[in-house]
This record gives structure tokens, C-alpha cells and sequence, in this order.
């Protein structure tokens, strides 16, 4: 079957999809929005969305043979009894892992952003100057320049929460008034900001809406309610996903036709004019081919996925993928070294704690190397700042009334205030690091398994000590008892933050997309996921996602109307 | 059951606990709440193990937002326990009625007393036998999440709302009783 004629076939309707969808259709492109999995409607698909926690079958806790089935999804923090449905399984979707890598996975419409913690911040030069300055990587085309007006139409849009803290290695955005933080946090940043002049904690800058603007309430959105369930999906659209807000803001413009349950298997290239000529998409369901076409294609199928589809679009002018001249492609991929925490209990500001919840915490901007090369190891990290407090439910002693009267005829207590870090530390992304596919087996729908190598080394495992001792010696400045430090020693994956193997570049010889994120070969072609991150740095990622899928979609609507592409 | 008899009953458990953990007790023994590897409760069974339920944890009138122990019980042995840990149940199960000897299925729930003067014996012998001690322990432990989890209890006294009314991020706990977590 052959269906004609978009102008923009989109692959993937994730968090960065989403947002090439609503650029391109507010601009009039008629364009194709292609995603493998179900489509999930705002609020009337949120299954469990207003569901108190003892109306679940398990109290929260997955099935055994769920777990034992899947014991990657299982090792995701995220993977529960409330959500369960918007994540993966690892034996619907198998790959292969060349070294262990746990591969988190949301496929529907909205993608992984119904599932995402909603952390947001923007990187600055520091960060894009990162590869250049230490020659680890390729330089990247573009700096924070080029960016910060995408990031402004991004927050806005989306809507973040956040202060202005005036760090210039964390540039501030078009905020949303933030939420107070706690005592113990407000302490924290207190003691921090005494002792060491580089290091601040701050709220940490969030796509929630504290405030719903006018562009928020025409999206359908209302404010945070501050439930803190998130990840079921919101029915007040508190928290930015494509399902909330992209996607629907694109299909109202009448210019998007939304295609679940569509496999892309190929990008197609036509060898007479040297362009993409649009996909191949497998249903899902009949495994039916239908061919689509179109003027122009973004990939955004989330990093690795994205990788395979360019790696298995084969032709006699691209034999090893897609835009792969140079055998790069599926190469120098990095991710987030999530691994270590140090945790504390705080005796201090016991006549206080919390009441309610907001969705987000503190934030440790990255403060190793900035101007100068100071540690034994490359680039740096940030970190989480945690403090809670809660009622602590005693299990009591014994059987009888003796039980139930320990646990029923006292009102639970506060228990101490409770603290902890995370390291988010950047990782440099290697040549051995890569993604390929298999050359003999093949999943459900034909498409080559694909084959995941990714590791630490040396850098991640001194970085990991610093943390673990700055972290230690911050915590102790702040009379922070029983420390203590550990190493989950996850494989990587569990970050949730795969970057690269399409990276930007400057050089056709050594990247695969130009500063514009096109293919350097075939320019009809745009890659605005994770893939085309030349490097990790340590910020979230996807905000920085969402500004270059956004400013790659107005770049591409230009060029096409130039006849440029 | 009297209190001198509870007595005898925890020096039959020992014995009998050094007898069953010789003893290989095949499926046979354990059909009655097992099939095809899930916990398999009759009417009967499950009332029985709600009276248990209740012995160890007694809530009995306390509130109609706990929900009933036995199926909560049931549903979390099935489908949260290993295979293993099923059998396990099921076994323990079977030695907790010989243990207390209650063809009839019923507790004389006069005398919980007794009962639990029998249980604790039991956890207290280091020679009871591994599934008894099992079982006890997992309807104690199921038991007691079954409440701490119920609406119940997290509303009345973890103060618990699905949508909170307000966030106040330095709250003076000693001002009021009216805290929110
Ligand atoms: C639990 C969790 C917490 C997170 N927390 C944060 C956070 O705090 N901050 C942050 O910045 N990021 C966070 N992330 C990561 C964030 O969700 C991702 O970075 C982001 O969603 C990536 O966007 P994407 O468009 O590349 O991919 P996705 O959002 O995953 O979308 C890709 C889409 O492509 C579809 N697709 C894949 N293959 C094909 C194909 N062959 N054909 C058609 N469609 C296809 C998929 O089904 C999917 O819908 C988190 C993720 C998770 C799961
Ligand atoms: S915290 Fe906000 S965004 Fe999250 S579920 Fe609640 S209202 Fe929605």
C-alpha cells in the first residue's frame, strides 16, 4: 500500500515528536505523526489517574511473575502498580545487551513523557563547551546562544516552575512562580552557601504548572494540584507530557493526522534526488507495510530507537544506514551515571516538617571544572537534594490487642527528617560505546533486534568517588548523622537518559548531523531526540530535547519554503 | 481451648515440629488449599483464615473501610509470592490446623489467648517447623499492611488525601493535631 502526500512525516510520538508535531502544523505543514504504540487520549486514558492507594489490587507492589517476566522495567523506580501500563515489558520488546544496559521504555502516544520525573534545566556554555575544551567528543555547532530563545518558547509553552537564581552555569528561564522549599532544604542551602562558594542549592526547576497562564488554559490545562502522582497521568494537565499538551495543540490546527499502532520499519531514499522519500511502517497489529510519503522526515523515536531505524534504512547509496558514510552512525552514545547516593538523617528542626507535597526537590548545580580543568577526572555532575520528614507507622510487637492497640490507640509520630543526594554525573561519550543491529534475529514485526553496548569507566568511577566524598563532607557541614554512601552499581540504562550515535557536529567526517539536525548527507532528514546529543553534560535532558526539536522544526518550515530542501 | 491445654499443645507443636521437618510432606497433604501452585481457599478455608487473621490482629467493628483480611490475604500470597513461597503458605497452613486441631475449622474465639499463647510458643521453639513459622508470620505481616494500607488508616491516621488541600513547607508541628503528610 502506498499512502501520499505529507510534507512532514514525524516517527515517534514521544516528548520531542510532540513538539515537531505542534511546529510543523501550526505553520501549516500537513504532516504525519507515526507511533508504534497506542494512542492514549489526556485524561479519558488515564486508567488509575484517580485511584486512592488501597483501591489497588496490591497496595502498589507488582505481581511476581510481572517482576520475574521483567526484571529490567522491574529495576526501574517508576515501574508500579499505578503505571505499570505505560511502560515496556521486556518480553514484548526483547534487544539484545552486548554489555548489561537497561533499557526503560514507554511506547504509546505521549512516549516516555507520561512516565518522566519533569526535571528541567537548560544547559550553558559551559556545557556545549565541554567537548571543545577538552577534546573528548567533537565540538558541538551550536552554543547556548543559539538555543535560548527555543528554550524560552519551550518553558513557556510547556510551562516550568522555577526561580531566577542568576548561576551562570544554569542560565535562568521563563519561569512559573516556584514552590517554597522546605526548612531542612532552605538549611541546607544555607549552611552550603557559607561554605563554599561554588556550590548553591536551589529549587529544582520543574514542568509543572504552580500557575496556569492564559496559552496553559487554552491547551485545557489547570494548575498543580500537587497530588505528586504524576506518572498516571494528570486530569488537571499539572505536569507537561505531549498528551497533555503538544499533540493536542497539533491535532487542533486540523494539519496533523495521528497514526498509532505504526511500526516504522525504514526510512526510504530515493537515489534520483538524493532525498528521503518517506517510511515504511509496519501495523502493528496486521503487520501490514503501507508506504507513506512526504517532503521531509524527523526522527523521533526516542535515542536508540531512533539509531535502528536510520541503521536499517538501507539503500545502494547508504548500504550501512541512512546518512552513514562514515560508519558513525550507532557510535559515541553516553547516558547519566546515576549510581551513587549518600543519605543522612537530620535531628535538627524537629518541631517542623511538610504539609502536603510538591513534585519536585532541590538541585545541586554542577560546580567541578567549570573554568578550569580541577579534578582527576572529565566534566562533572550535579545532584538531587532530598529532605522529608513522615508519620512513621510502628509495626508493633506481638500478637492480640496487644498488636492492634500498639498501632490503633496512638497517632503515628513523626520520625526524623531524612536527607539525601543523588549523583546525575555526565559521562563521555566513547566509540566503543555503541547500538547495532542484529545481523540474524528479529523482533515480532521483522525489524532486526537491536544490540546495546554501554559501560563506565575510569572518568565515571572517579567521579563517583568525588561525589561520595564532597557529598559526605557537605553533609557533615551541616551536622547531618548516620551518613552513609552507596553505590547501586546499576548497569546504565536506569538513568533513563540515553544520548547519542547520531551526534551534532561541525564536520561531516566525523558527525552525522549538521548544526541544524539534519542528516549532513541527506538534508531532508532531521534527527531532534536524543540521538543527535554530541555530548551528556548534567542536566536533565529533555528540555534541552524539546528546544532543539523546536528550533529544528522552524529551521526545516523555512527551508522547505525556500526550496532549500 | 484452656490454657493448660494450650500448654500441651505447644509441647505437642515441638514434637511435632521435629517429627514434620522429618517428614516429607507431599501434595497430598497440602491439596486442600493448593491447586495448580495458587493458594485455593473454600468458603470454609477463608473463613478460617479471616478467624485467624483477626486472632492475630484483632479489628474487628473498628471501621467498614479495611477490607476483609482473608481475600486480601489470599490475593497477595498469589500473586506477590514466589511458587515457592506459595507451597510454603499452603503447607504452613495445613500444620497451623493440625497444630491447633480444629477439624471443624473454628477458633473458640473466647479464648484468643490461648491461641496466640500456642503461636508464640511456636515462633519462640527454634525447632518449629519452617512453613508453621512461615505462615503465622505471613498472615501477621499481611495482616497488619492490610490495615496500615486501608482507607481507614491513612486517612484517620496518616491524615492521607489523594488531591492535598494546601502545602505549607515549614509547618509547626506542635501548633496542631491536624497535620497532613
Ligand atoms: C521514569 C522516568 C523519569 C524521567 N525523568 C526525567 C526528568 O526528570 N527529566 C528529563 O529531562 N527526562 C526524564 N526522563 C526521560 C524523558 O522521558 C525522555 O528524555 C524523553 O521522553 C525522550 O523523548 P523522546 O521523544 O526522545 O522519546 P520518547 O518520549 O520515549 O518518545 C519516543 C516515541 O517513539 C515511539 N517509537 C519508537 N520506535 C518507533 C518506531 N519504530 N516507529 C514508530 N514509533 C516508534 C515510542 O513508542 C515513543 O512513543 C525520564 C524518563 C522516565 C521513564
Ligand atoms: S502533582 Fe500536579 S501534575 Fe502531578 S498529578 Fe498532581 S496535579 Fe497533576
Amino acid at each position: 500500500m502506498n499512502e501520499s502526500n505529507y510534507d512532514a512525516i514525524i516517527i515517534g510520538a514521544g516528548m520531542s515528536g510532540g513538539w515537531v508535531a505542534k511546529e510543523l502544523c501550526e505553520q501549516g505543514l500537513k504532516t504525519l505523526l507515526l507511533e508504534r504504540g497506542p494512542d492514549v487520549k489526556h485524561i479519558q486514558d488515564y486508567p488509575t489517574t484517580n485511584m486512592q492507594p488501597w483501591e489497588f489490587k496490591h497496595r502498589g507492589e507488582m505481581p511476581y511473575d510481572v517482576q520475574k517476566e521483567n526484571p529490567i522495567v522491574s529495576r526501574c523506580y517508576a515501574f508500579k502498580e499505578d503505571n505499570a501500563h505505560f511502560m515496556v515489558k521486556d518480553k514484548e520488546h526483547p534487544y539484545k545487551q552486548d554489555k548489561p544496559f537497561d533499557w526503560i521504555r514507554g511506547y504509546q502516544v505521549g512516549g516516555k513523557s507520561l512516565l518522566w520525573a519533569r526535571q528541567t534545566q537548560r544547559w550553558s556554555d559551559f556545557d556545549f563547551e565541554g567537548p571543545a575544551r577538552d577534546g573528548f567528543s567533537v565540538d558541538w555547532p551550536i552554543r547556548y546562544k543559539d538555543l535560548a530563545p527555543w528554550y524560552s518558547k519551550v518553558e513557556k509553552f510547556a510551562g516550568i516552575t522555577g526561580n531566577k537564581d542568576g548561576l551562570e552555569t544554569l542560565p535562568d528561564g521563563e519561569f512559573l512562580p516556584a514552590w517554597q522549599l522546605n526548612c531542612v532544604q532552605d538549611y541546607f542551602t544555607d549552611v552550603i552557601a557559607k561554605n563554599y562558594k561554588d556550590r548553591h542549592v536551589i529549587f529544582g526547576r520543574c514542568a509543572h504548572l504552580a500557575e496556569a497562564k492564559d496559552i496553559h488554559r487554552e491547551q485545557g490545562r489547570t494548575q498543580c494540584m500537587k497530588r505528586t502522582e504524576c506518572e498516571r497521568g494528570c486530569p488537571f494537565g499539572g505536569y507537561f507530557s505531549s498528551v497533555s499538551s503538544t499533540i493536542p495543540w497539533a491535532l487542533k490546527s486540523g494539519n496533523l493526522t495521528l497514526k498509532p499502532y505504526s511500526v516504522v520499519e525504514s526510512v526510504m531514499y530515493d537515489e534520483e534526488s538524493g532525498k528521503a522519500s518517506g517510511v515504511r511502517v509496519i501495523d502493528s497489529n496486521t503487520k501490514e507495510v503501507t508506504e507513506y510519503t512526504s517532503k521531509i522526515v524527523f526522527l523521533n523515536a526516542g535515542s536508540i530507537n531512533t539509531v535502528s531505524i536510520l541503521l536499517n534504512s538501507k539503500s545502494d547509496r547508504f548500504p550501512n544506514g541512512l546518512g552513514n558514510d562514515t560508519g558513525l552512525l550507532g557510535k559515541y552514545v553516553g547516558f547519566h551515571n546515576y549510581r551513587g547516593k549518600v543519605n543522612a538523617i537530620h535531628d535538627g528542626h524537629i518541631n517542623t516538617a511538610v504539609k502536603g507535597r510538591i513534585p519536585t526537590g532541590a538541585y545541586i548545580p554542577r560546580f567541578q571544572n567549570i573554568h578550569r580543568q580541577e579534578t582527576d577526572f572529565l566534566r562533572g555532575y550535579a545532584a538531587t537534594f532530598f529532605a522529608g520528614r513522615s508519620k512513621q507507622v510502628e509495626m508493633g510487637e506481638g500478637f492480640g490487642h496487644a498488636l492492634s492497640s500498639q498501632i490503633l490507640d496512638n497517632q503515628p509520630e513523626y520520625g526524623p527528617w531524612h536527607v539525601g543526594s543523588g549523583i546525575m554525573g555526565a559521562t563521555i561519550p566513547k566509540e566503543t560505546n555503541y547500538i547495532k543491529l542484529d545481523e540474524t534475529e528479529t523482533d515480532e514485526w521483522g525489524n532486526p533486534l537491536i544490540r546495546i553496548s554501554m559501560e563506565y569507566d575510569d572518568n565515571d568511577e572517579k567521579m563517583l568517588k568525588h561525589f561520595f566524598g564532597q557529598f559526605t563532607e557537605m553533609f557533615e557541614k551541616a551536622g547531618f548523622e548516620n551518613i552513609t554512601q552507596a553505590d547501586s552499581k546499576q548497569a546504565p540504562g536506569l538513568d533513563i537518559h540515553e544520548m547519542g550515535g547520531a551526534r551534532m557536529g561541525k564536520d561531516a567526517k566525523t558527525s552525522v548531523l549538521n548544526k541544524w539536525n539534519q542528516l549532513h548527507n541527506c538534508k531532508n532528514v532531521f534527527v531532534t531526540d536524543g540521538a543527535c546529543m554530541t555530548s551528556t553534560s548534567t542536566q536533565n535532558p529533555s528540555l534541552t530535547y524539546m528546544a532543539i526539536s523546536a528550533r529544528a522544526a522552524n529551521y526545516a518550515v523555512e527551508a522547505l519554503k525556500k526550496g532549500e530542501i | 481451648m484452656h490454657r493448660r491445654e494450650a500448654v500441651k499443645r505447644i509441647a505437642l507443636a515441638s514434637i511435632a515440629a521435629m517429627v514434620m521437618t522429618r517428614c516429607d510432606f507431599g501434595e497430598e497433604e497440602v491439596t486442600e488449599f493448593l491447586s495448580e501452585g495458587k493458594l485455593q481457599l473454600n468458603q470454609k478455608h477463608k473463613k478460617y483464615l479471616a478467624q485467624i487473621s483477626e486472632t492475630f490482629l484483632p479489628i474487628k467493628g473498628k471501621s467498614d473501610r479495611i477490607d476483609p483480611a482473608a481475600d486480601f490475604i489470599m490475593t497477595m500470597v498469589n500473586d506477590c509470592k514466589s511458587p515457592a513461597d506459595i507451597q510454603k503458605f499452603a503447607v504452613g497452613f495445613n500444620d497451623y490446623k493440625n497444630l491447633m486441631n480444629q477439624s471443624s475449622l473454628e477458633i473458640d474465639t473466647d479464648e484468643p489467648e490461648e491461641v496466640l499463647t500456642v503461636v508464640e510458643g511456636v515462633l519462640d521453639k527454634k525447632e518449629s517447623k519452617e512453613e508453621l513459622t512461615y505462615f503465622i508470620l505471613t498472615v501477621r505481616e499481611l495482616s497488619l499492611k492490610n490495615l496500615t494500607s486501608s482507607a481507614f488508616f491513612m486517612e484517620d491516621y496518616l491524615d492521607y488525601q489523594l488531591i492535598p488541600s494546601e502545602y505549607i513547607a515549614c509547618y509547626d508541628i506542635t501548633k496542631s493535631q491536624n497535620e497532613r503528610i
